[in-house]
């Protein structure tokens, strides 16, 4: 695995390098700093799953301004370290969620709305639905309620700056570890077909898509 | 009503369900000229819905078509059967496009064929490899269990129906204790003092 | 020189960085909310360096941002950031005022570039989007421009700037042309109404959607740098040049404040729109100036 600029806390190669010039402190230092610097700026993309993301809009403008804290909504994947997923899942979202997420660059973290996610909450019973989304992807930050107030929601955040600036183990580093565990579920629920199709012609469906 | 008068031509009978909604039942081989009347004779021109009915201990599916004229103050529902096995409905598509994707659904949740059809794939499900899922036979619990196990309880579990009970009369012998103590309070501050009426009267 | 240059780059940086804080907290100020600190971009360019990149689609997608930056720094370094002291005087002395509006064109086509290697629709439709808009963003200011060379008898910026000593400051002898090159300006920075290229509500990022990482922390750093720099020259050209650090965060403040407040009072405009009003309102003011300077002197 490719590791950043003091990206993986659990490559070591750049602190061996530190330790033979006998500069650890000075690494320990650095990576403290970045952790810092990573937890004070969150760029989010709001992945409106389900019915919390009416919660979104308030959260991140005028009246409760998570701005101020530094999570900032940005437009793109590419760019964002956070990804909310605000509600239940069904199996055709699930799939692109997947996708998004793996594009997103790491560090990367996922927080989630509602019951939901968490347990089915009242989709319980859905044909169509997942009911625990930790067996999929790894969740960094439940944030429970039907629906949780944006009050809640903040709170999420500064719970997932605080893990940050601690430097726990996040999401992202269970995922790599546990690939396979994963990938397995998504394959048991989604039926092996976890991407949508890259060759799909949206504009043409009529030969596309299972009869 | 006037439409009454031309379905009796046809010997069909049309029922008033509620002040706006009216129906009538045809048999499954009348079904498509009856349509074709509705909408080149009598004027119905827009088709709202197609809806599918499984009754599964008789054994066929209630398709319901409404209706409506250009002055949208009435819909007329044509209701037909047809059987469950199998089951196979002629396309509306070329008369009313909305159709395609109504009919497209009703494939996709209940398994009915629509012969001549351009776009029957996928609508809301993917790759789904089951029974549809709207099917009464269809056993939906089973289903959810196999593919989406339950969390494990952390064992500090409570019964959710007992607490509540427990909790509702709790609150119920509260408010009877409140009361009870509202209404003593009330008789010992009438027993002393009473002059406030006297008072008055003077 | 090596040693001035760096200084200067870090000068912009910081000044850059901290004028884009106060932008988004005066932003907030003016929409009821208490905003973001004034240091919040640096912590994003920071942690955005930090960010592993795993995406590639060759070595043009690279090279765009280097493009870009190049293009930033050399106008920084052209542009006489104080105008009595030798502080990079051998450079600037080089540049003229044509050399800085071809490099003010540099950044979009590297962009351009790389972007189209990219190949995401919503990359190319921002570039397009960001090209077009630059056909009406030049044509007032490069008529500003061309007033005051006529004016000056010069295209030096140094000579433009001594001239205002004694004539007086630009902007109260040719009002005219600062309105135009003002509303272009308001463009270039890329405010509203003339926000099209990178439309968050339509086209993600426009032509950032595909860039992560370390190259979106460049392409901020950069716009950060070319902004400054551009405040520079529109101090440089307009307001006489600034002779002490003072003066000059004082003068750039005040043209990036005006900035701020035209692009939060307005909507956004289509794209043919924005190019539609360019060539009309402005162009007409500033063809207006030139035409004083012609033929009144
Ligand atoms: S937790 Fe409640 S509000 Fe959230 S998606 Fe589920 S049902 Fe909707």
């Amino acid at each position: 695995m490719e590791s950043g600029f003091y990206g993986s806390s659990t490559d070591g190669s750049l602190k061996c390098k530190f330790e033979e010039s006998g500069l650890a402190n000075t690494h320990d230092i650095m990576e403290k700093a970045v952790r810092w610097f990573r937890s004070r700026s969150i760029f989010v993309v709001a992945y409106g799953t389900g019915c919390g993301a009416i919660e979104m809009p308030p959260t991140f403008t005028s009246r409760y301004d998570a701005e101020r804290m530094g999570v900032v909504g940005v437009a793109t994947p590419r760019q964002a370290d956070l990804i909310i997923l605000s509600g239940y899942l069904a199996y055709k979202t699930l799939r692109r969620v997947i996708r998004t997420y793996e594009q997103m660059q790491k560090p990367r973290y996922i927080m989630t709305l509602g019951s939901c996610p968490i347990n089915g909450g009242m989709y319980w019973d859905s044909y169509n639905t997942i009911k625990k989304l930790d067996d999929y992807l790894p969740i960094d930050v439940s944030v429970t309620g039907c629906m949780p107030r944006p009050e809640a929601v903040i709170d999420g955040f500064v719970l997932l700056q605080e893990r940050i600036r601690n430097g726990e183990k996040a999401g992202w580093e269970k995922y790599d570890e546990n690939f396979e565990f994963y990938k397995e579920n998504q394959k048991r629920v989604l039926g092996g077909h976890i991407d949508p199709s890259y060759e799909t012609d949206w504009y043409n469906l009529k030969s596309g898509g299972k009869a | 009503m006037d439409l009454a008068s031309k379905l009796e031509k046809l010997s069909l009978q049309l029922v008033q369900k509620q002040d706006y909604l009216y129906s009538v039942t045809v048999g499954f081989e009348r079904l498509e000229s009856l349509l074709l009347s509705f909408l080149n004779e009598f004027g119905y021109i827009t088709l709202d819905s197609i809806n599918c009915r499984d009754d599964l201990e008789d054994g066929f599916f209630t398709i319901t078509y409404c209706l409506q004229t250009k002055d949208r103050d009435h819909v007329v529902m044509v209701q037909t059967k047809i059987q469950r096995e199998n089951a196979s409905l002629p396309t509306m598509h070329t008369i009313w496009p909305q159709a395609e994707i109504m009919e497209r659904e009703m494939h996709e949740m209940f398994g009915v064929d629509f012969p001549g059809h351009p776009t029957l794939i996928d609508f809301a499900l993917e790759y789904w490899d089951n029974m549809p899922p709207l099917r009464r036979d269809f056993d939906t619990l089973e289903y959810v269990n196999s593919m989406n196990p339950f969390r494990e309880q952390r064992g500090d579990a409570l019964d959710a129906k007992e607490e509540m009970k427990k909790k509702r009369e709790a609150k119920k012998a509260a408010k009877l204790k409140a009361q009870q103590e509202a209404e003593a309070k009330a008789a010992l501050e009438a027993k002393n003092n009473p002059s406030d009426e006297v008072k008055n009267e003077e | 020189m090596i040693f001035q240059i760096i200084l200067l780059i870090m000068l912009a940086y910081v000044v850059g960085f901290i004028y884009f804080g106060l932008y988004r907290n005066i932003t907030a100020r003016i929409q009821g909310r208490y905003g973001p600190t004034v240091y919040q971009s640096f912590y994003d360019s920071i942690k955005l360096f930090s960010k592993n990149n795993t995406v590639s689609y060759g070595w043009m997608f690279y090279l765009g941002p280097v493009i870009m930056a190049t293009g930033a720094v050399l106008t920084l370094v052209l542009v006489p950031v104080f105008s009595d002291s030798d502080f990079l005087r051998s450079v600037t002395s080089q540049g003229n005022l044509f050399v800085l509006l071809y490099l003010m064109v540099l950044g979009p086509l590297g962009n351009a570039l790389a972007v189209g290697t990219g190949g995401n629709p919503f990359g190319v439709m921002g570039v397009v989007r960001g090209l077009t808009r630059l056909i009406g963003l030049e044509l007032p200011f490069y008529i500003a421009v061309v007033g005051l060379i006529i004016a000056a008898n010069s295209s030096d910026i140094v000579h433009i700037i001594d001239l205002q000593k004694t004539a007086g400051l630009n902007i109260i002898n040719h009002p005219l042309l600062f309105i135009g090159a003002m509303i272009s300006m308001v463009g270039f920075f890329g405010a509203s109404p003339f926000d099209i290229p990178g439309a968050p509500q339509e086209v993600y990022s426009g032509p950032r959607t595909e860039f992560s990482g370390k190259f979106l922390a460049l392409l901020m750093s950069q716009g950060s740098l070319f902004a400054f720099a551009k405040l520079v020259l529109i101090v440089d050209l307009f307001l006489g040049g600034a002779d002490s650090l003072v003066m000059l965060v004082l003068k750039t403040f005040t043209i990036f404040v005006a900035i701020i407040f035209i692009g939060i009072v307005y909507g956004r405009y289509k794209v043919e729109q924005a190019v539609d009003f360019l060539m009309k309102l402005p162009t007409l003011i500033a063809v207006l100036g030139l035409a004083r300077i012609v033929w009144f002197g």
